[in-house]
């Protein structure tokens, strides 16, 4: 079965808004990890991105993906979670896009199609997170390419394994 | 009279569920008619509600053989956002309900919705404000609502679009003794006055019955009993008089025994500033069924939270099991306890059931074949052993509580605070809940309850503590109650409701 | 309060100056001008910067993060120090001045922004850009639910510390996220469906326009301080495009 790109109806635009504040509580929490762990690669944090990312777009698809990735992003600006804030907005934006456009193309039932997906996503949004190194961190070129890149590594293989898991436990609670 | 609802289904199953979850339900609702509707966990109540809602089958997915007919339209082909020209829905939670940031942003959202003008809008929600005794209120930020006015706003924001039938499902179930009457009366009023026709979806239905014309009663999905709230009461009675415990007024003799909690001077302020508890003293005994009640806000919980541990008091000290709490202590004191939260859904998180009541276990390092059998003997307890493999989120909301009952017995606790463990529940389960509760009491372990239920503390406790404004109003033996009914009642806590029951048996209701 | 005046759009029209300066900017010198100006602005609107007080910690914070990060990647200038693999280059500091300047005015104007106008105003400056209302009243929403949530999943942390999942180390804190997580998501998911049950049977979307209690309306100030503030961007641009030219 293909997935779908667009969904409209209530139920996807008010859930994209109550689990968009669950990402981004959930941000919080693997931010303040993060801090305590390695402020500078922010390895949980990227994967609670991809994570949520991916899970958003296949429960609600779009714009829900895209709307619950502004929650994030404009809460994180206004609250100076981090210095890369204002960059969120379009990591979030395309990042999601990109899941939604691959994913519609496959079952989402194997976890090779999460991980097709989550490449998409974390390339993309990883991308314009290096640009905020670039332009506020002020990162030469290549470390901020190479810390995001390994940011994306590990997004893309753990993500991708707990969307299957928890879009499958989802599924089965048959809560959506 | 005029038929409002006419419902026809042979069958309704969800995708992928075993069973159908209504099956051969046939009845009409009249103009002017008070239906209550109760039965146990998963009898398909709030799924009988939400075919008159027009939920089923524009917003859950269900497959529907039969036919529901509202004010003579068929509901499959009426848009659910034009279902508010029908019906007005309330639901259990009002917190869930209240879509704005201010009371009359709130109450005048459904009216936006119809596109009506301002002038109109504002004479509808002052109305309905009036109607619900909140004027006055308007400006007032929903957040800061205590939960029996917020269930006011939603109960003002669904009548202010005028429709009907008025539709609840457990609209009562967080509210104290004092809101969930209030909200009764106004429903009588409206029905009575206002010849508004109303549906209730109710566990436990003694409170209200008395403004009923009619009850229905619901197992496994169908309708197994009509009866008229006279014959419900008759029934319920002779139930009670077989299940009901023996209430053990041990008060007396447990003094000498083991102090099993020691609250001395304690004092709870949280950071907003809210006082929680004020000098509480409290000690509860080995073998005490101790219930706590009050109205909401007035401390139980935060109580409980700190003789568990989970609020540090701001004064004061907490002895359990003879040891001051202590952070360092806390890991291992709580192994000998078990707290059950209201909400069975802050605390299921596993996959399946039996992964879910083996959690506490696994993360005490017990081996595997114990884990088994204690998590079979406890869902079999529970009556859930047959659902053991299931996605607990397929539960109903009763079903969830005693998953959750049973997670915190699976431990074997030698003290139980429970706040509210029969929400969700009917009679029926509501008492075999009690009862094993009482069992364990009896085994020699102690129980807190903290309950709303006012009939199952004076039923099953052997001491009543009453919170009033943060502190402890009154401390008393329950054999004693009859002599502290007019205090209690003072503080909006009225036993003397409970003998509605003998009335209703009597036929002078 | 003057700031009360505004139309949101005009506040709009300044929060994107604001993040056009800094981003675009790249001396410590302009970005502090940037930085005073905007904080003039709140002065002059609200009358104190009040407000801000409590920001100043997490400036800090803010700006702790990108010395850490400068002083371990940064190569550019002379060789200060040297500790193994860990290396201080002179450029750190400057680099790291101008990094917290930029975040701080990207926060310092986000706070402004979001703080300056109710949820109801946003909404309706939604509804000015075409947005359709049933996307545009989310911005009610995100505002209502998010304390509530973030309340339910201290609950949940508490409730599974009861069951005796323990919360001691950053290692129990890493194995304790799925455990509350997994709640907080049903939960979420089961309440966000009842929240759009209780709105579609309140009539939400039922037509492609509703009655809000109250409108915008653009004053002739709005009007004159957005051009102001849209030239100035575009004088920016053209003096930084035609070099290139």
């Amino acid at each position: 079965m293909k997935e779908k790109l667009f969904r409209t109806d209530t139920k996807a635009l008010v859930g994209s808004v109550i689990i968009g504040i669950v990402f981004l509580i959930m941000s919080q929490v693997t931010g303040r990890i993060d801090d305590l762990l390695d402020p500078t690669l922010l390895l949980l944090n990227g994967t609670c991105w991809a994570f949520f990312t991916g899970l958003i777009a296949l429960m609600y698809k779009q714009p829900a993906g895209i709307i619950a990735g502004l929650v994030e992003a404009i809460v994180a600006m206004a609250t100076a979670y981090s210095p890369l804030a204002f960059f969120f907005l379009f990591a979030n934006t395309i990042g999601s896009l990109t899941y939604s456009l691959i994913a519609r193309n496959f079952s989402m039932q194997k976890l090779s199609h999460h991980i097709i997906a989550q490449i998409g996503c974390n390339v993309t949004g990883n991308l314009c997170v290096t640009l905020g190194l670039i332009y506020i961190v002020h990162l030469d070129w290549k470390i901020a390419l190479i810390t995001s890149a390994l940011t994306a590594v590990v997004g893309i293989v753990v993500a991708s394994i707990l969307d299957k898991a928890v879009y499958g436990a989802l599924q089965k609670s048959a809560l959506l | 009279m005029q038929t409002v609802v006419e419902i026809n289904i042979e069958k309704l199953i969800f995708p992928n569920a075993e069973k159908p979850a209504l099956k051969n339900i046939n009845f009409t609702i009249e103009q002017g008619d008070f239906i209550l509707i109760t039965g146990g966990v998963a009898s398909g109540k709030s799924v009988l509600l939400h075919t008159i809602t027009g939920a089923i089958p524009h917003f859950h997915e269900a497959n529907l053989t039969g036919k529901v007919t509202i004010m003579g339209q068929d509901i499959g082909q009426v848009r659910l956002n034009k279902m508010s020209d029908y019906v007005g829905y309330m639901m259990q939670e009002p917190q869930n309900q209240i879509i704005s940031l201010d009371v009359y942003e709130d109450v005048a959202f459904g009216l936006g919705n119809l596109g009506i003008s301002l002038g109109q809008i504002d004479e509808s929600v002052k109305k309905a404000l009036e109607f619900v005794g909140l004027t006055g209120y308007e400006t007032r930020q929903t957040a800061s609502l205590s939960g029996g006015e917020a269930q006011r706003v939603v109960l003002a924001g669904v009548l202010a679009l005028n429709a009907p039938i008025l539709v609840l499902d457990q609209p009562t179930a967080e509210l104290d003794p004092l809101g969930r009457h209030e909200l009764y009366r106004r429903l009588g009023h409206l029905n009575k006055v206002q010849n508004l026709t109303i549906v209730l979806v109710m566990d436990r239905i003694q409170e209200v019955i008395s403004y009923a014309n009619r009850v229905l009663y619901l197992q496994g999905g169908e309708i197994v009993r009509k009866y008229s709230p006279k014959q419900y009461y008759e029934e319920l009675l002779l139930k009670k008089g077989r299940l009901n415990f023996p209430a053990v007024y041990n008060l007396a003799n447990s003094k000498p025994a083991q102090c099993v909690a020691k609250v001395a001077g304690v004092s709870y302020q949280y950071s907003s500033g809210f006082r929680g508890c004020d000098d509480i003293n409290l000690e509860i005994y080995r073998g005490d069924f101790i219930s706590i009640i009050g109205l909401n806000g007035s401390g139980k919980s935060t109580l409980a939270k700190l003789i568990i541990g989970l609020l540090k008091p701001s004064k004061g000290e907490i002895e359990v099991f003879n040891r001051p709490l202590h952070k360092d202590n806390l890991t291992e004191v709580r192994i000998r306890m078990g707290f059950l939260f209201q909400n069975p859904d802050y605390q299921i998180f596993a996959g399946t059931l039996e992964e879910e009541v083996g959690f506490s276990l696994k993360l005490r390092g017990e081996q595997a074949e114990i884990i088994d059998q204690k998590v079979d003997e406890c869902l079999t307890f529970v009556g859930l052993l047959e659902y053991k493999k299931m996605h607990p989120q397929r539960l109903s909301r009763g079903q969830r509580q005693l998953l959750a009952l049973a997670s915190i017995l699976v431990s074997d606790p030698d003290f139980i605070i429970a706040d509210e463990p029969t929400s969700g529940l009917d009679e029926n389960q509501g008492y075999m809940v009690m009862g094993k509760l009482a069992e364990l009491v009896h085994s020699g372990k102690t129980i807190m309850l903290i309950s709303h239920d006012l009939a199952m503390v004076k039923d099953y406790s052997n001491r009543i503590v009453a919170m009033h404004n943060h502190h402890i109003q009154l401390d008393i033996a329950a054999q004693d109650l009859t002599q502290y009914l007019e205090k209690l009642k003072s503080i909006g806590l009225d036993f003397q409701e409970l003998s509605l029951l003998s009335e209703v048996k009597d036929g002078t209701c | 309060m003057a700031l009360a005046k505004l139309d949101p759009r005009t506040k709009l029209a300044w929060y994107i100056l604001m993040l056009y300066f800094a981003l675009s900017l790249q001396s410590a010198a302009r970005l502090g001008f940037v930085l005073v100006v905007c904080l003039l602005a709140s002065l002059i609107l609200t009358g104190s910067l009040k407000l801000h007080k409590v920001m100043v910690v997490i400036v800090l914070l803010l700006g702790l993060q990108i010395l850490v990060v400068q002083l371990i990647f940064c190569r550019q200038g002379v060789l200060l120090w040297q500790w193994g693999i860990l290396k201080i280059y002179s450029e750190a500091l400057p680099l790291t001045i101008t990094g917290i300047l930029k975040s701080t005015i990207i926060f310092y104007a986000s706070m402004q922004f979001f703080t300056s106008a109710s949820a109801q105003e946003f909404t309706l400056m939604l509804i000015k850009f075409k947005i359709p209302y049933r996307f545009a009243m989310l911005v009610g929403l995100a505002v209502r639910f998010l304390p509530l949530l973030k309340t339910e999943y201290v609950s949940i942390i508490d409730s599974q510390r009861t069951r005796g999942l323990k919360m001691e180390n950053v290692w129990d804190e890493i194995k304790a996220i799925l455990p509350t997580f997994l709640p907080f998501l049903y939960r979420a998911v089961r309440r966000s469906t009842e929240i759009a049950l209780a709105m579609e049977l309140k009539g939400y979307g039922r037509s492609a326009s509703r009655t809000f209690s109250s409108d915008l309306e653009i004053k002739g100030y709005d009007v004159a301080l957005i051009t102001m503030m849209l030239l100035v961007i575009c004088f920016s641009l053209v003096y930084r495009l035609l070099p290139l030219l």
